[in-house]
């Protein structure tokens, strides 16, 4: 009695750091709760002097009742430990300390630095019409601190009463007596591990009318604690998983970085090569014949040479330009532009120039005042490029024109010009390095196109877009968008966090981690049985070595684990070496202390791992209590390991089937492999320049493995049909898409998913099929998806066309833009296309080398 | 002392071109030019060319491809291509090699090398006719 006594009043201290682990707090309750109860039963029965028949039957059942509530708190925290979605947790939580608590109405209040104050974040028990008033009543810290000061503490949590009717919080017994009164609360602060105020839940109406004794307060505790534990890993996890996206990015960027430089390595050579030829060859020649050669001949030699000179020149500068941009580029000298202010200026600057050569400069903006944020340097050059290059192109008496505005989303530079233009199949090449309007006419023209690459890389570098596009009846015009930063760093749609993809690797050691935690152990050890079913090894584990993990390996029936697989019992063997009967396996892992617990996991009989934990954080050898505990959690354990295993093989058959599926469209189809997954390779690199999160990025590389499964159900005469098809056999073909979708149903394809496939054939003017969709209304993934059929479509050949080339595959898209592909998509799309033109003309070439040539001017053998 | 041979220059940069036409005319050449592989594949049948010199870099369709095309066709099998280039990488070296050039040159060159090796190779395969 007195033992349990002590440990109620040492439970208070450790209760009250909130920071226990799970079979300490468990314990803790279970004593808390068997000595409360013993006390009080030995007071009733001084004062009532009742039976001992009757009061042992009152033990065991109330025993029973505690027992059952410990396994509820259990089993609600596994799960809220596992749950990683921050609403879904928090609605988890209120619910589960509502139920536990007994109570009809909880709140969760969160700590919010907007509104420095907690506001309502979930509810449990209350209409719509309640949730709105209670999403309104903000909580200031001055109101927290009275809530939780000292005169209302009950427990670790506190008793909020609007008119303090009592003096001695400390009579237990008084309180229990109490009755709850109309505008009471319990509130119950959530701290997480560190000690954090996060914020507290706040609960009324107890279901039986009476404020709860301390032992149902000490579950809640309990629970509180694990939830704001819960809520502490999932917020780690959502920043995890944010980082993670961030790093990914930056990865590409250092990779395509590194393309860039390869290549600019060889395409400079090339560069400062093309004018020292003519240098070092004019000079030669100049003085191999000092004598013979004419004063006019000797100068004109001159001038080539002062020409080619001013032009490498020109070379070299661009070049260390270029390099600063990619080498030195100070990061974060972003601050508030004024656009309109840095275009006057530039057109000022440019406005002696324009007159020399009788080319009208106009500035056009709508506002007085435009802000982004961005670095000013880099944009001053970015207009400088543009400008410079739209001079370059522009004959005496044209025009150029530069406008400024704001779209809403984006600020629009437009920077027009009355030259040349751009021929139409090199609007997407100009951004090249080192690319130049082709052809002599333009060699008049001097630097070598890398004024272009360096506006692209700009406007990149503050995640815009740019784009060039011809004006009638003559002229460029060049694009930029660039974004207001805040708008496309928002955070991704809250519907989609909540599809993020499972992980089993991680899923397995966080439980591990769980076990270790809860028995307070620093190994645990979850073994599995070998596809041989002769042996058992290492799944998952904590606090062994790597070299353990890989090779462990222990024969059924061998060692103590061995023995447990067989026989199905728990082992707790105190001192492994003083055990004689239990021979240890050479393979075994090794142990440091001598005290082991082995439990196995059942399920219908069969043992289907085993979980073995030592080395008890206190250093005392494992008891009857960690038993408990672990065989407690034993079936919890089976079922997770059974659904991960089911999660792996269904993955390998997912694997499987999807190669048949992809064999099966295959057959049939004039598909050149090589260019699909070329075009595959296009669409989800727009996907992620459009910055689609990572798990959309997965489904829409998912969609583009089967969204044309469908075809194989459509007759052969038709798909090979040549000319347009009538009604009926459109019908028929445009039936492919649901197809698809029954075809893919064994797969569970995902909601978003099934309507990416759905709608790629849908056009923006709601001509398409199934649905007619337009706009908007059509996901991005599925207009990617459209597009990246089409270009496949086109680069493959017929059996009765060629495959169109690159160019008028181009081409032929940017005629349906509006029409059949939205525009902004397309913009998009197209830019990736064009960065692998090279490969896919190349591949093309491989794929059917005899239709290489087909324009006759080329056929050698016609010659 | 050779024979006057006919000589194509294929380079969309003028003053190079220029300067090989004027030497090869000096050498007692006839010489024609070409902006650019196209260019090149059209004055192939009219002007037969012994020699074609080849740059790489080009508009439209490269040396590569060019010399390719030139390769495939059997009336060219003798004919000489000299590539010229000012990309010299390994890979290119090998590229031209597979499709049939009979000489690198990196640009920029020597002039007098290069006419000596154009004389030289016009020499031994008219030893070897």
């Amino acid at each position: 009695m007195v033992y349990t006594a002590t440990l109620i009043s040492g439970a208070r201290p450790l209760l009250a750091s909130l920071s226990f682990t799970l079979p300490q707090a468990l314990l803790l309750m279970a004593a808390a709760g068997v000595g409360v109860w013993c006390w009080t039963v030995w007071r009733r029965r001084q004062l009532a002097g009742a039976t001992d028949l009757v009061h042992q039957k009152e033990v065991s059942r109330q025993l029973r009742h505690r027992n059952r509530v410990l396994e509820r708190i259990l089993a609600v925290s596994t799960r809220l430990n596992t749950t990683r979605n921050m609403g879904e947790l928090r609605l988890r939580i209120v619910e589960a300390a509502r139920d536990i608590g007994g109570f009809r109405h909880c709140v969760m209040y969160l700590w919010s630095a907007e509104t420095k104050a907690f506001e309502a974040r979930a509810f449990a028990g209350y209409d719509e019409l309640a949730k709105n008033r209670l999403a309104e009543d903000l909580v200031g810290m001055a109101r927290y601190r009275e809530i939780c000061s000292a005169r209302y503490r009950y427990s670790n949590c506190f008793l909020v009463t609007p008119e303090l009717e009592w003096n001695d919080p400390e009579d237990n017994d008084e309180h229990r007596a109490r009755v709850w009164q109309e505008g009471q609360i319990l509130a119950a602060p959530l701290i997480n591990s560190s000690g954090e105020e996060l914020g507290f839940l706040s609960l009324e109406g107890p279901g039986d009318g009476q404020v709860p004794d301390v032992v149902d307060i000490r579950q809640l505790e309990f629970l509180v604690s694990q939830a704001a534990t819960a809520m502490e890993s999932a917020e780690v996890y959502e920043r995890l998983a944010r980082n993670n996206a961030d790093l990914q990015v930056a990865s590409e960027k250092l990779n395509s970085l590194n393309d860039m430089k390869n290549n600019f390595v060889a395409n400079v050579s090339h560069e400062l090569r093309t004018p020292l030829t003519s240098i070092s060859a004019y000079s030669e020649l100049l003085q191999q014949n000092p004598g013979s050669m004419s004063d006019a001949v000797r100068d004109e030699f001159l001038n080539v040479i002062h020409t080619e000179s001013q032009k490498l020149t020109g070379v070299i500068n661009d070049i260390l330009e270029l390099s600063s941009m990619e080498n030195g580029r100070p990061q974060g000298n972003q601050s508030e532009v004024d656009l309109v202010q840095l275009a006057q200026r530039l057109a000022d600057s440019w406005k002696s120039r324009a007159q020399e050569r009788n080319i009208e400069l106009e500035l056009v903006a709508d506002l007085d005042s435009i802000q982004v944020y961005a670095d000013g340097i880099l944009l001053q050059q970015l207009l400088g490029h543009l400008l410079g290059n739209a001079f370059k192109f522009t004959e005496t008496g044209g025009r150029v024109t530069l406008t400024v505005q704001e779209t809403g989303t984006a600020v629009k530079l437009v920077v027009e010009d009355t030259g040349i233009g751009i021929p139409e199949d090199q609007l997407v090449d100009v951004f090249d390095r080192f690319y130049q309007v082709d052809g002599s006419a333009t060699r008049k023209h001097n630097g070598q196109g890398v004024g272009l690459a360096i506006c692209q890389d700009i406007v990149k570098h503050h995640d815009g877009r740019i784009w060039a596009e011809n004006v009638k009846p003559h002229g460029a015009r060049f694009t930029v968008l660039l974004p207001c930063r805040t708008q496309v760093l928002q955070p991704v749609d809250p519907t989609v966090v909540s599809g993020s993809p499972f992980q089993p690797g991680e899923f397995m050691q966080r439980i591990m981690h769980w076990i270790g935690g809860s028995v307070a152990v620093q190994t645990a050890t979850l073994m599995v049985p070998d596809a041989d079913q002769e042996h058992l090894v290492i799944r998952a584990a904590i606090g062994l070595p790597e070299t353990v993990v890989q090779s462990a390996r222990v024969r059924r029936g061998h060692g103590i684990v061995g023995r447990v697989w067989e026989s199905g019992e728990t082992l707790l063997v105190d001192d492994i070496t003083a055990d004689d009967c239990i021979g240890r396996d050479q393979n075994e892992p090794r142990y440091t202390t001598r005290s082991l617990l082995s439990v196995p996991l059942l399920r219908d009989g069969v043992c289907h791992g085993v979980l073995s934990v030592n080395n008890r954080l206190d250093g005392k050898p494992l008891d009857d209590d960690d038993r408990l505990l672990l065989e407690s959690m034993a079936p919890m354990l089976t079922e997770m390991l059974l659904r991960y295993r089911g999660w792996q093989e269904d993955s390998r058959h997912f694997a499987e089937i999807r190669e048949t599926l992809r064999a099966i469209t295959t057959v049939g189809h004039y598909r050149q492999e090589n260019i699909i997954e070329t075009c595959q390779e296009i669409c989800l690199a727009a996907g992620r320049s459009i910055l689609l999160p990572e798990e959309d990025l997965e489904r829409l590389a998912f969609a583009l493995q089967f969204y044309d499964v469908g075809l194989g159900f459509v007759p052969h005469r038709l798909l090979n049909k040549p000319g347009p098809l009538d009604p009926e056999e459109r019908h028929i073909v445009s039936g492919h898409v649901r197809k698809c979708l029954e075809v893919l149903e064994p797969l569970h394809p995902d909601s978003k998913v099934r309507q990416l496939i759905l709608h790629h054939h849908e056009n923006v003017d709601g001509s398409g099929y199934p649905v007619g969709l337009a706009g908007e209304a059509i996901p991005l993934g599925s207009r990617l998806l459209r597009l990246t059929d089409t270009l496949a479509a086109l680069l493959c050949p017929r059996p009765w066309r060629a495959a169109y080339t690159f160019d008028e595959a181009l081409n032929e898209i940017r005629e349906g833009v509006g029409s059949q592909f939205c525009p902004r998509m397309t913009q998009v799309f197209l830019e990736e296309a064009g960065l692998r033109r090279g490969r896919i003309e190349e591949q093309q070439r491989q794929g059917m080398d005899h239709r290489l040539f087909k324009r006759p001017v080329l056929d050698p053998l016609q010659m | 002392m050779i024979d006057s041979a006919r000589i194509l220059i294929v380079d969309d940069e003028k003053p190079i071109a220029t300067l090989l036409a004027q030497t090869f005319e000096q050498e007692g050449h006839k010489v024609a030019s070409a902006e650019d592989g196209i260019d090149c594949m059209n004055k192939m049948s009219s002007f037969r060319p012994d020699v074609v010199i080849m740059d790489i870099m080009m508009p439209k369709l490269d040396g590569v491809d060019t010399t390719k095309l030139i390769r495939r066709n059997k009336n060219y099998s003798s004919t000489i291509i000299v590539a010229l280039s000012a990309k010299a990488d390994e890979q290119t070296r090998q590229q031209m090699k597979e499709a049939g050039a009979n000489l690198f040159m990196r640009k920029p060159f020597a002039i007098a090398k290069l006419v000596g090796r154009v004389a030289h190779m016009l020499e031994s395969r008219s030893g070897s006719r």
